[in-house]
């Protein structure tokens, strides 16, 4: 049997914030700059394309669009990680935060297209 | 594809398609790429979306509609603001969880925005625009920065006992920066303003919340203007979506306005290095004020003659 006493939580060493969430610093400031460079590259290509064609033809527009909507899926990405590494690393109350963050961006895309 | 009534420079209207898709004038591809890298510059120098410069440059000079350009504008403001919430994340002057909290109301407030931007007429967006620009004015001159509440880490206490307090390392002063956001609750009504300015005139909406974070909650410019930069990252999102869905989002304009914001965000940046930042902000004041003019003279010009 474990005869180890039992840490009660305000006698747990207390870690800062930034430290705790140092590894989902990490992870959101990675997925920002992939997801910015993936996102980009397509508009830059489809833009490319339209200045040698001479018009916005229906490929560079696919591309661009292609490219506004990488960027734009990137924040519901960015919200759906913290959400997740918060739970990860059992912040309930974070996880939550983050979570509601998404809620809300996917209601906008709801409301977006059916209002 | 939407097609977009271009105003051109000259004052004339023109719709100009071919084969289905917008002819690339090249005169006005070549102003929306001055106006991006404009707005991008003086955002970077100024430490805002660029929304600020680039709405009313794409509405008083080159003609566009109000709601193109703010939806042109929220698109190239979320791309922005991601591309710098990475260097703050990776410098630790993010705040992440204030910002999470914040960006629950401020997604809200945007996406209120953008349903209402998407719903009234383009003289009125100039108008609140004109007001907002005044406002911005003022408080550039005003220059209400003030020193944050901030304790050396051996002072602090009770480290980790509050879940939003702060911690970074500053290179300037070579010191260790603590801080503990007070009054947030407060602060959340203002950041749900912020977010409706945001999807209403297509900018991040640093305008209000830098302020509010270095004002109200006491935390030093640098983590309110990285803070500010993520929650814009993830919350112009909410407002964009409508401008897209509504097909307000013109591809051309759209594609020259992301690239010449993000090329012209990091030459602002590297001339905030050698560019005194007091002079920047009492000249683009005056620019502020003078664009201002414009859009309230644009807004209520026809009811007055």
């Amino acid at each position: 049997m474990d005869d180890r006493p039992t840490l009660q939580p305000e006698d747990r060493p207390k870690v800062h914030a930034v430290e705790a969430d140092a590894p989902i610093y990490g992870r959101l400031s990675s997925l920002l700059r992939v997801g910015v460079g993936v996102g980009l590259a397509p508009v830059a290509v489809g833009l490319a394309v339209a200045l040698v064609q001479g018009s916005v033809g229906e490929a560079a527009a696919a591309l661009i669009r292609a490219g506004v909507v990488m960027t734009l899926a990137l924040p519901p990405l960015q919200a759906l990680v913290a959400a997740l590494a918060y739970r990860s690393q059992s912040n309930g109350r974070f996880a939550r935060v983050a979570g509601g963050v998404l809620v809300v961006q996917l209601l906008a895309v709801l409301v977006a297209w059916t209002r | 594809m939407k097609q977009v009534e271009i105003l051109a420079l000259t004052g004339e209207m023109e719709i100009v398609t071919v084969g289905g898709g917008t002819v690339l004038d090249v005169v006005f591809t070549l102003w929306v790429a001055v106006a991006a890298l404009v707005g991008g510059i003086v955002g970077a120098l100024l430490g805002l979306g660029g929304g600020i410069i680039i709405v009313p440059i794409y509405t008083l000079a080159l003609g566009l509609p109000p709601q193109i350009a703010v939806g042109t504008s929220l698109v190239a403001v979320v791309a922005n603001a991601s591309s710098a919430a990475t260097i703050y994340l990776k410098s630790r002057l993010t705040n992440l969880r204030l910002a999470l909290i914040l960006a629950t109301v401020t997604a809200a407030g945007s996406l209120g925005g953008g349903l209402i931007g998407t719903s009234v007429t383009g003289p009125f967006i100039l108008a609140v625009f004109g007001f907002v620009l005044v406002a911005a004015g003022i408080l550039m001159l005003a220059r209400p920065e003030r020193g944050a509440r901030t304790r050396a880490p051996e002072e602090a206490g009770n480290v980790g006992s509050d879940p939003l307090e702060g911690r970074y390392f500053d290179p300037a002063s070579r010191t260790e920066v603590v801080y503990r956001p007070k009054a947030v609750r407060s602060g959340l009504f203002l950041s749900l303003l912020a977010g409706l300015a945001s999807g209403f005139l297509g900018i991040g909406g640093g305008i209000i919340q830098v302020p509010v974070m270095n004002l109200m909650f006491g935390m030093p410019m640098k983590a309110a203007t990285a803070t500010s930069s993520h929650i814009i990252s993830l919350t112009a999102v909410a407002g964009a979506v409508v401008y897209l869905a509504r097909g307000f989002i013109d591809p051309g304009v759209t594609a020259v306005t992301i690239l010449g914001v993000f090329v012209g965000a990091r030459m602002g940046a590297r001339l905030a290095q050698v560019l005194p930042g007091a002079l920047i902000k009492r000249v683009f004041a005056v620019v502020l004020f003078y664009m201002a003019l414009r859009m309230l003279a644009a807004a209520f010009g026809p009811f007055l003659s």
